[in-house]
């Protein structure tokens, strides 16, 4: 924006002064030519003091005029011109801090105010430190906007992450319950089929209860009947005995006839003759004797296996009235156990009932559980799904935040937190040093190991070639800065550098994404002036958003 | 141990005692006596059981397996009489079996030695 007052103040002087001047000069001339002629046209009756008088007159009018107009007004236009020149200065230096407010560059504006005349001087530095106020005031806030809406967007992150997972739980517990709705229809099934089955099986108790009774009945009346046998067959044992004594007896005549008879053969064998017949019916007496001595042992022989059979039957009979008196005892303990399972079974068929009543109610309460599940899931969809937008919008606002401060970074104002003004001091300690890159480099390391936040520092001469860089290992994972000198990397097609190159002052880019990290960062960028203000090069340095704004 | 007075064509009684049997010649057996009572009586011969009655006189019982007899109380055995040399010797034995006829075969029935017998019974040894 070109001065209208750069150049032409002077001239605008010149055409005030020059109508003075000028009648100045024809009012000398009117009265020199006044007198002339007037010494000419009169004659010699003309006194002398009228034609002298004349010019006399032109010279004290022309004297009264140097004295009353020309002298001051040479003062008032050498006045005027001295306002002038100040007032072109302080146009010139009124650019100036107006070209450094155009630039953002508060310090610099201030410097040139400083140089302002009054009122413009006031005015400006009002003007300046309103501005700088309300700068640091965005600043400050954009700080806070900035955490803000980090604090904003990781909450709303959290929470629709935990809203998912909430939503997703809910489905789980939904699938869950729907489970445990069909378990508790298949248990109220199997509790109703199974009261079903108690039911029956208490019947069958029953029916087995009257069979057990009936097995006890038949089983005492076996015993009872094992007892009749026993007692029998005592009684044919002991007539067997008695029966024993009566073969002994008839074995004992038996004998003795058999002595008797073998007597009389002897007898009969000494009468001789007369003993022949007699001999014969000893014969016959004893042949008697050996066939009831035979048939003696026939009977006792078989005796003796009736004796024994009966002595089986008394061990059968009475081992049978033991089974008996056992069976009737399993008998009657079965009988109290069917009495129990009877009273068992009635309390299952009531139980499983119950169950069946229980599951039922449960059925219906897991059916709204499910219903009301399916409910809450919808809604924790719809909350995951409005956090979800909710969470752009955070993201928007912690954009916006980045924004406000990147816009109050245009501006170079005297703060620890203004880039540029860091910059223009660090910017101070390459001049002169463009030359050397290791000392550069060094500078350059001393500032990113001084400043977490940057993830690059570099100065590149006015031809855009790459003198050092220094790039933060901390931030790219590592431990110890990487340094470069020389690298012969052209940065002349950067914007930065072409920013600084046109506009001669710091510039700061939009954000972008790191190549180096990843993370999101921005380029601030000075010019590096040596003696006379001449450009050395341009200090850039590339911030780390998450560090930059963690301080 | 064939007693002189008797002859193979002669009647024998069969006794058994214990695991002995006998062929007492029926000639000479008296009687057969079942459950005579007989008394121990000590200081005999070793066969000798000891003193019945028969036919109201005593008479003197031997073992007839030629056992030594342990004393004892009085027992009732069967006795087989005999007389042998006119003297009355009863013979204890367990069993009496038949009459042998004559010419049977009495292979594992010996006949005793009736002199030693009625000597044990302290009857007169007929020499």
């Amino acid at each position: 924006m070109e001065h209208e007052g750069g150049n032409g103040g002077r001239p605008v002087g010149d055409r005030r002064m020059e109508p003075c001047h000028l009648g100045v000069w024809l009012w000398a001339a009117a009265a020199l030519v006044g007198g002339a002629l007037m010494a000419v046209g009169f004659d010699a009756r003309t006194p002398l003091w009228v034609i002298m008088g004349v010019p006399v007159l032109a010279l004290g009018g022309l004297a009264l005029y140097v004295v009353s107009v020309y002298i001051p007004e040479r003062r008032l236009v050498r006045r005027l011109r001295e306002k002038v020149e100040a007032y072109e200065s302080s146009c010139t230096d009124l650019q100036e801090a107006l070209d450094a407010l155009r630039r953002g560059d508060l310090v610099a504006a201030r410097e040139c105010e400083e140089r302002l005349g009054q009122p413009f001087r006031q005015a400006m530095a009002l003007a300046i430190r309103s501005l700088e106020g309300m700068v640091r005031e965005i600043q400050k806030d954009s700080v806070e906007v900035a955490a803000v809406a980090s604090n904003v967007h990781g909450t709303v992150s959290a929470l629709a992450s935990g809203s998912s997972q909430e939503a997703a739980a809910v489905i789980e517990i939904t699938a869950t319950m729907e489970e445990l709705a069909r378990s508790a229809a298949q248990i109220a099934s199997g509790a109703s089929g199974q009261a079903e089955r108690a039911v029956r099986a208490q019947e069958a108790g029953e029916e087995g209860a009257r069979a057990v009774e009936e097995a006890v009945e038949g089983v005492e009346s076996v015993r009872e009947r094992m007892d009749g046998i026993a007692s029998r067959t005592e009684a044919l044992d002991r007539r067997s005995r008695e029966i024993f004594g009566v073969l002994g007896l008839i074995n004992d005549i038996a004998r003795e006839t058999h002595i008797l008879g073998l007597n009389a053969a002897i007898e009969a064998s000494t009468a001789g003759e007369h003993g022949q017949r007699f001999n014969v019916v000893a014969q016959e007496v004893q042949r008697l004797a050996d066939r009831s001595r035979e048939s003696v042992e026939a009977i006792r022989t078989l005796l003796g296996d009736f004796a024994s059979s009966l002595q089986e039957t008394v061990q059968a009979a009475e081992e049978g009235r033991v089974a008996a008196g056992r069976v009737l005892d399993k008998a009657r303990a079965a009988a109290a156990s069917i009495a129990e399972l009877r009273t068992a079974l009635e309390h299952t068929a009531t139980a499983a009932r119950e169950i069946s009543f229980s599951t039922q109610e449960q059925r219906t309460a897991s059916d709204q559980a499910v219903a009301t599940l399916r409910e809450i899931r919808e809604v924790a969809q719809r909350t995951a799904a409005s956090l979800q937008e909710f969470t752009g919008a955070a993201d928007r606002l912690d954009r916006l935040g980045l924004s406000i401060q990147l816009a109050t970074q245009s501006f170079r104002i005297e703060s620890d937190r203004s880039l540029k003004h860091l910059l223009m001091g660090w910017s101070e300690q390459l001049t002169g040093f463009s030359g050397h890159g290791e000392v550069v480099e060094g500078i350059l390391r001393d500032l990113v190991e001084g400043n977490t936040f940057i993830e690059f520092a570099y100065l590149v001469d006015p031809g855009g070639s790459m003198v050092a860089s220094v790039g933060n290992g901390t931030v790219e994972g590592g431990e110890a800065p990487v340094a470069s000198v020389g690298s012969g990397r052209v940065f002349a097609d950067r914007p930065w550098f072409q920013a600084v190159m046109r506009e001669g002052g710091s510039v700061v880019t939009p954000p972008y994404r790191s190549l180096a990290t990843g993370q999101e960062c921005f380029t601030v960028a000075v010019p590096v002036r040596g003696e006379g203000g001449r450009l050395e090069g341009v200090l850039g340095v590339d911030v780390n958003v998450a560090g930059w704004t963690g301080i | 141990m064939q007693d002189p007075g008797t002859t193979a064509a002669d009647r024998y009684l069969l006794v058994r005692s214990g695991e002995e049997r006998l062929a007492l010649p029926t000639a000479k057996v008296v009687r057969i006596v079942d459950g005579m009572e007989v008394h121990p009586l000590r200081g005999g011969a070793a066969v000798f059981v000891g003193l019945a009655r028969f036919s109201g006189e005593p008479l003197g019982v031997v073992e007839a397996s030629g056992r030594p007899v342990r004393p004892g109380p009085a027992v009732r055995r069967t006795v087989v009489v005999v007389r042998h040399r006119d003297r009355l010797l009863g013979i204890t034995v367990d069993a009496v079996e038949r009459l042998a006829a004559s010419g049977e075969d009495l292979d594992g029935w010996p006949i005793p030695d009736m002199d030693r017998l009625a000597k044990a019974g302290g009857g007169d040894d007929g020499a």
